[in-house]
C-alpha cells in the first residue's frame, strides 16, 4: 500500500506537468485539507476539494503555461505520510521573469485518496515534524 | 546621505501601505533600472524582477492577481542604516480576498540606494542572512 501511495502522489506531479487537472482533482478526497505556511504568501488552512484545488490553481496561474515540476525525492515516512521534494521551473505569467525554486510537501492518504497536504519551508522541517532527524 | 536613505525607505514603505506598488513607481521611489530580487526569500514562485514593468507585473498580476488580498500591510520592526544600503526587518500581513484567511510573513529586506532612488531590493527570510549580505554579520 505504501509504494502505491507514493505512486499516487507522484502522479499528481505528472498530471500537473501534463496539465491534466481533472486527474489531479480526482486524487483528492472530498474532505482533503491543505496547510500552507510560510514562506507561501497565501498561508492558512484550506478544507475541501474545491478550496484546495482553487489554492493550487491560483498558485499555478502565477506562472506561464510552461511551468513544470521535477520531483527530486519521493518517500514514505514512518508515519505513513509521503514526503515530496520538487523543483519548479517557470516564468511569471505577466512579468515573464524566470522563477524557480523548491517545494516541500507532505501528503497523507486514505484508501488511495489524498486527505491532507502540508507544506514546509524545508526538508529538515518536514522530517522534524515527522519525528525524524537526519 | 545615509539618514536621507533611511527616511526615503521609510516613506517608500508608507507609500506602499497606502496605495501599493504603483505609489512606489509613480512616486519615483524605484529607479527605472530597479532589480527586485525575491529569489532568496524562499517564496515558491517568486524570482528576480528587472525594471518597473516586471516589478509592477509581479505585484499586480503574477502574485496578487492570483492571490488577491483585501489588504496588505508592511510593519517595520527594525531599520538599520548601512550607508548606501538600508536593512529593514518587516512583518507583512494580509487577508485573502476570497478565502478570508489571514497571511503573515516575516521578511528581511536589503535596500540599495543611489541618487535618492532604490536601485536594488533583496528579500530574505531571516535577519542573519540579510545582515550577512550587507556585510553586517553580528
Amino acid at each position: 500500500m505504501s509504494q502505491e501511495n507514493v505512486e499516487i502522489v507522484l502522479d499528481q506531479y505528472a498530471a500537473t506537468n501534463e496539465r491534466d487537472f481533472e486527474r489531479v482533482m480526482s486524487q483528492y478526497a472530498d474532505d482533503v485539507e491543505l496547510v500552507a505556511r510560510e514562506p507561501w504568501i497565501q498561508t492558512g488552512r484550506f478544507r475541501g476539494r474545491e478550496a484546495v484545488g482553487r489554492w493550487f490553481g491560483d498558485w499555478l496561474s502565477t506562472f506561464d503555461r510552461d511551468a513544470r515540476f521535477d520531483v527530486k525525492e519521493a518517500r514514505e515516512l514512518p508515519t505513513g505520510a509521503v514526503l515530496i521534494i520538487a523543483d519548479h521551473h517557470a516564468r511569471g505569467r505577466a512579468s515573464g521573469a524566470e522563477v524557480h525554486g523548491t517545494v516541500v510537501w507532505v501528503y497523507r492518504l486514505r484508501e488511495g485518496k489524498i486527505t491532507r497536504v502540508e507544506g514546509f519551508p524545508s526538508r529538515e522541517e518536514a522530517l522534524e515534524a515527522a519525528g525524524l532527524r537526519e | 546621505v545615509s539618514e536621507e536613505n533611511v527616511e526615503l525607505v521609510r516613506r517608500a514603505i508608507e507609500a506602499f501601505n497606502r496605495r501599493g506598488v504603483e505609489s512606489l513607481i509613480s512616486g519615483g521611489f524605484y529607479s527605472p533600472e530597479i532589480v527586485f530580487d525575491l529569489s532568496s526569500a524562499g517564496i515558491p514562485g517568486a524570482g528576480v524582477y528587472h525594471g518597473l514593468d516586471e516589478v509592477r507585473a509581479f505585484f499586480e498580476e503574477d502574485w496578487f492577481g492570483a492571490f488577491p488580498f483585501e489588504e496588505w500591510e508592511i510593519d517595520v520592526e527594525e531599520l538599520i542604516d548601512n550607508g548606501d544600503q538600508v536593512i529593514v526587518m518587516t512583518r507583512q500581513r494580509g487577508r485573502g480576498a476570497s478565502s478570508g484567511v489571514a497571511a503573515e510573513l516575516e521578511l528581511a529586506n536589503v535596500f540599495t540606494l543611489h541618487g535618492a532612488e532604490i536601485v536594488r531590493l533583496e528579500v530574505y527570510r531571516d535577519r542573519e542572512r540579510a545582515l550577512e549580505v550587507a556585510g553586517l554579520e553580528e
